[in-house]
């Protein structure tokens, strides 16, 4: 085996080991047996916990598929009115916060919320949203909205790198439309489909943070946190993780099997071959495509302008839109001492993280698309694993390491200074969409084009640089992006690893704030809106600092 | 290019400006972010508002009376379970690097178990070694690195102790003077306020109470304010109540021990047994559960939801409550959306304390800390009103103070509370320890079991009673909601079968209290159905 490869193995075989084993044993060894493996099982309320999180991903992973398939097609397909600022805004779920958007959801659909007020103007009685049995439609309409961003975009991308001549001529051939879509366009763009919905899959099944803001606590991510946040030691969250690792696996390889298929030739995906011109879709037809996206986002932004009418409210109960307007929370919010370090924070740890993602997704993804070798599933499983347990079991487990092994302690030192710590967290639980985002894109690339490159004498290095990466390119910003974005609003290891207010970034700011008496929930919103602006201009500067090439990108 | 780099980046320099412009000065800070000079390193699951005036209060005294700088460090791991489990962590860590470093000693499982567990004395059942690595720890001066542990309830402050995490702080030789009954009693109520060792001190009062959402009152069947505990009980609160987990804190825990002592109490009083008050404490507490629309993670929730209406009423901690409708009346002015208050002997006064960790690294200034929140000085920040003599500069903190001298007069008129003094309003309680301390952590089991675990099954059960007519029209649906999985007399076997060594053991005892409960609850709804 060629060394760099064997290098690199190596270095991500240490990564795992350091990041994700040894924490995930320090956490396990605690209590986990096989004797607690069968207690849950044979306890109705794990199972039906386990089936919960099993039929929440399911039906997750459907609603992102019909949200986000229709639109991607649109925009690859035709053009249309204000198509560039739609599809910017179709991002938007990526930057809304954690704990103040549950407020948002609450300001929505609570009983004094914007819409029972609107039911009561029309003499309806008001509905409880959030409550009772509407809680499971609720968790996974919910999490589908916050999460088709990560389809979208990877079959978007996928799209954009099919070869437009083989619809062509299956058109000439007289395929209809459906048919086309369904024997040409959907098996050419699976590498992109896995990649988005093995991730959607996963993380719909061992989401906490939906279920847990909704009260909807018979599903195993909440038995795990309710289970590991009692006063008393109680071994079976460990079991309940072990049972979740197990199934998440489970699902992911299914997922393979599905989505993916038995294996993907790339034929036909030349890419600079040729491009297809977007159809111009004119007058109502235009608009109406527009609006496709527009409900999306609508939809899906609802607690984004709640929370920003939350942040400028100086009273908003039982009213439509807020009764009063005030600066008061955003003066108490960002004038607080711990708000500009945290900013700071966030940005050091985020960026930290995205370079080792990068730094070690792309080289992940060339191990499992391009040096494929007997350990290539090990490897991919091991990739994917960070998605499947629960952040804080792996915050505790960072802290409980350092506590058990000094020498990690010493290197780390999570209390003294969690910088490398939480970058090294939050980069091993962003891998997975770098490295899923970057295998859709070298599935898509003939690797004929790096033969031919090395037949005309380019080095291995010469190839990689001039060759496949400038192919993948909208697949490594894509990723980056993902790790950027999804780090700043990291939640489990944040709260839980950044001890010192010196260290704290901004989603535990906003927690800490929350907390304030009174008061809390207001300025937590209101540097809720900061984050979210601020996440929101650091995308869009990317974006124009790619400029052109970001559509090109897109394209060829 | 530089066209495209300032449109790139003018909003987010203008959008960071914001923040950098409003920062606050050197002079105001109250958490730690500075650097030199003395350091306090204090552990706390205390809020922002808290940790900030305390910590510039503090500051502020130690340059007074010292003539230096002072940092105070806090640490905020998370919730009142989180610092317990870091606390056990670390002192397991730092004796076993102690205990390792001693010639012919070797760690093992048992020691690791053993060393912090108040059983393990000469003449118990344990191995020598282990009795010989407990006394070891408490006679070491084993370190975490922190100094204090702050807030979090008596309970789990108690069990520190117990355990040798926490060691005497010699204040009540400081200041023998503070430690009377005029000042500061040891009971109240049947509640420890400080341990007579020294290891924790109570700094300011809590009690619990109900808060309720007058709208949404006003549009039950009953709009009637709830009177005591059993009053949400009541079937016209079905799917109305805010209730927090019992299992994630033990000051909400507290609370549910004190509605089935009220309970207990009663029952004798009206020549029942104990058996009979818990039994009614207990089927309270579900009826409470089977009422609830949402059971929350954290205390400081159920307030928050309560004001906001998505629930009618809650049960909540006094602070909570009186902060969330100073708030409420702020932002509405005045239109009292959300009333608190507390049930008539109903609640005792618990004391939220702080304790000397053993091995503290700042030991010095950390006794200062305490003397300094026991202190007069530090004692007004708790009830004062923002920005009167001595009091705090940003936050209102509206929690009473331990001492009973700043109750006089003079005290009161700067206090947002002026009229409220647990000392008297919770006089008619008395705490009985003997009925059911040693069952604290049973309690929130049993809780967990027969009321959060199977709260669809209740709830379906307690929703067909109510259909049904009430718990009158349907005697036998209600005799079998009523079953409970044991008695009060078999509450000590039920402890020593939690404190069973294998986890599986335990947790399958648990299983069967819980599918006790959950077929109990299906019969109930099938006789309610059949109208039984």
């Amino acid at each position: 085996m060629k060394p760099l490869r064997l290098m690199f193995m190596l270095w991500l075989g240490l990564l795992f080991v350091l990041f994700m084993a040894v924490p995930l044993y320090t956490v396990l060894s605690r209590g986990l047996s096989p004797d607690l493996i069968a207690e849950a099982l044979a306890s109705p309320f794990y199972r039906e916990g386990l089936l919960n999180a099993f039929k929440i991903a399911l039906c997750t992973t459907a609603l992102v598929f019909l949200i986000a398939l229709p639109p991607a097609l649109l925009y690859d397909r035709y053009e249309f009115p204000g198509k560039s600022l739609v599809n910017g805004l179709m991002m938007i779920p990526m930057i809304l916060p954690p704990f103040v958007g549950a407020l948002g959801f609450q300001q929505i659909f609570g009983h004094y919320g914007v819409v029972n007020t609107l039911l009561g103007e029309l003499s309806l009685g008001p509905v409880d949203w959030l409550g009772g049995d509407g809680k499971f439609f609720a968790v996974c309409v919910i999490e589908a909205l916050h999460l088709y961003p990560i389809l979208y975009l990877n079959v978007v991308t996928a799209l954009a790198n099919v070869e437009p001549s083989m619809g062509e001529a299956a058109q000439n051939l007289g395929a209809g439309r459906w048919r086309r879509f369904t024997r040409i366009t959907l098996p050419l763009i699976r590498p992109g489909l896995f990649a988005g919905g093995s991730i959607v899959l996963i993380w719909s099944f061992t989401e906490l943070g939906t279920p847990l803001m909704l009260g909807y606590n018979t599903v195993t991510t909440v038995q795990i946190f309710n289970g590991i946040t009692e006063l008393e030691s109680n071994p079976m969250p460990y079991a309940l993780v072990a049972l979740l690792l197990l199934l998440s696996g489970g699902l992911y390889a299914a997922s393979r099997r599905f989505l993916k298929g038995e294996g993907n030739d790339g034929a036909m995906l030349m890419k600079g071959a040729g491009g297809r011109l977007a159809t111009s879709l004119t007058g109502l037809r235009g608009w109406l495509a527009a609006g496709v996206f527009g409900l999306i986002t609508l939809a899906a932004g609802l607690p984004h302008l709640a929370l920003v009418a939350m942040a400028f409210a100086s009273d908003w109960y039982g009213t439509v839109i807020p009764s009063g307007w005030t600066l008061l929370h955003f003066n108490g919010a960002l004038s607080h001492e711990i708000v500009v370090p945290s900013i700071v924070n966030s940005l050091k740890y985020s960026s930290l993280a995205m370079l080792i993602c990068m730094a070690t997704g792309l080289p992940a993804a060339l191990l499992l698309v391009r040096w494929k070798s007997r350990w290539t599933p090990l490897f991919d499983l091991m990739i994917m694993l960070p998605l499947a347990v629960p952040g804080i079991i792996i915050a505790f487990g960072y802290l409980g390491m350092c506590a058990r092994y000094p020498w990690l302690n010493s290197l780390f030192d999570p209390v003294n200074n969690p910088t490398l710590l939480l970058a090294a967290a939050y980069a091993i639980r962003r891998l997975p969409y770098v490295v899923r985002a970057v295998c859709a894109g070298l599935e898509q690339t003939p690797v004929v084009l790096e033969e031919a490159a090395r037949n005309l004498g380019a080095s291995r290095w010469v190839t990689l640089r001039r060759i496949t990466v400038p192919l993948i390119a909208a697949n490594v910003v894509v990723g980056a992006l993902f790790a950027f974005g999804f780090s700043m609003l990291e939640v489990s290891d944040s709260l839980i690893l950044a001890q010192k207010a010196a260290y704290y970034p901004i989603t535990k700011a906003i927690f800490e704030l929350s907390q304030v008496l009174g008061q809390g929930t207001s300025i937590a919103c209101a540097f809720g809106v900061w984050a979210m602006l601020f996440l929101a201009f650091t995308l869009g500067a990317a974006a124009v600092l790619l400029g052109r090439k970001l559509g090109t990108l897109f394209r060829f | 290019m530089w066209r495209q780099l300032f449109l790139a980046f003018l909003p987010l320099a203008l959008l960071v400006a914001i923040p950098v412009a409003l920062r606050p000065g050197s002079t105001q800070t109250g958490s730690g972010l500075g650097g030199g000079g003395d350091r306090v390193v204090i552990i706390t699951p205390h809020s922002e508002s808290i940790r900030y005036e305390l910590g510039r209060a503090f500051r502020e005294h130690y340059r007074k009376r010292f003539g230096r700088e002072v940092v105070v460090e806090w640490r905020t791991p998370g919730g009142t379970s989180d610092i317990v489990r870091f606390i056990a962590d670390r002192y397991e860590s730092a004796f076993k690097q102690v205990w390792s470093a001693t010639p012919g000693k070797a760690w093992s499982r048992d020691i690791a178990t053993r060393f912090c567990d108040p059983r393990t004395v000469p003449g118990s059942n344990v191995a020598p070694e282990a009795i010989a690595a407990r006394q070891a720890f408490l006679a070491s001066d084993a370190g975490i690195g922190l100094d204090l542990f702050f807030g979090g309830g008596q309970y789990d402050h108690h069990r520190q102790a117990e355990k040798g995490y926490a060691v005497d702080a010699g204040i009540q030789r400081l200041h023998p003077d503070w430690f009377t009954d005029e000042v500061m009693p040891q009971r109240f109520g049947g509640e420890l306020f400080y341990d007579p060792a020294g290891r924790y001190y109570g700094v300011c009062l809590s009690s619990f109470g109900i808060c309720w959402n007058r709208q949404r009152l006003a549009a039950l069947s009953d709009p009637s304010p709830p009177s005591g505990w059993e009053s949400l009980g009541e079937p016209r609160f079905f799917s109305q109540l805010v209730i927090a987990d019992p299992t994630k804190s033990g000051s909400v825990n507290k609370c549910y021990e004190l509605m089935v002592q009220q309970q207990m109490a009663a029952a004798l009083a009206a020549g029942g047994g104990l058996d009979r008050g818990w039994a009614d404490g207990m089927n309270l507490v579900k009826r409470i559960a089977a009422n609830s629309r949402t059971v929350t993670d954290s205390a400081s929730k159920v307030s928050h939801e309560t004001a906001t209406g998505v629930s009618a009423a809650g049960i909540c901690i006094d602070f909570y409550g009186r902060s969330e409708a100073e708030w409420s009346d702020f932002q509405s002015a005045g239109a009292h959306r959300i009333i608190f208050m507390s049930p008539t002997n109903g609640t005792s006064v618990s004391a939220d304390p702080i304790q000397l960790l053993r091995g503290a690294p700042n030991r010095d200034v950390a006794i200062a800390f305490i003397e300094f929140v026991l202190s007069v000085e530090g004692q007004k920040l708790w009830n004062y009103r923002v920005k009167t003599p001595g009091g705090p500069r940003q936050y209102a903190l509206r929690r009473l103070p331990i001492r009973k001298d700043l109750y006089l007069p003079a005290h009161r008129q700067y206090m947002s509370d002026a009229d409220v003094n647990l000392y008297e309003s919770c006089a008619g309680f008395v705490y009985h320890p003997e009925w059911t301390a040693k069952y604290f952590n049973l309690l929130r089991v049993v809780i967990k079991c027969i009321a959060l675990d199977t709260l669809p099954e209740l709830q379906v059960a307690w929703r067909e009673i109510i259909r049904a007519g009430g718990p009158a029209a349907v005697p036998r649906a209600m005799a079998r909601f009523n079953a409970l999985p044991f008695g009060y007399r078999d509450l000590e076997a039920c402890r020593q079968a939690l404190a069973n060594p294998s986890a599986r053991a335990v947790l399958k005892t648990q299983r069967e209290w819980s599918e006790s409960a959950r077929q109990a609850y299906r019969d109930a709804a099938d006789l309610a159905r059949a109208g039984q």
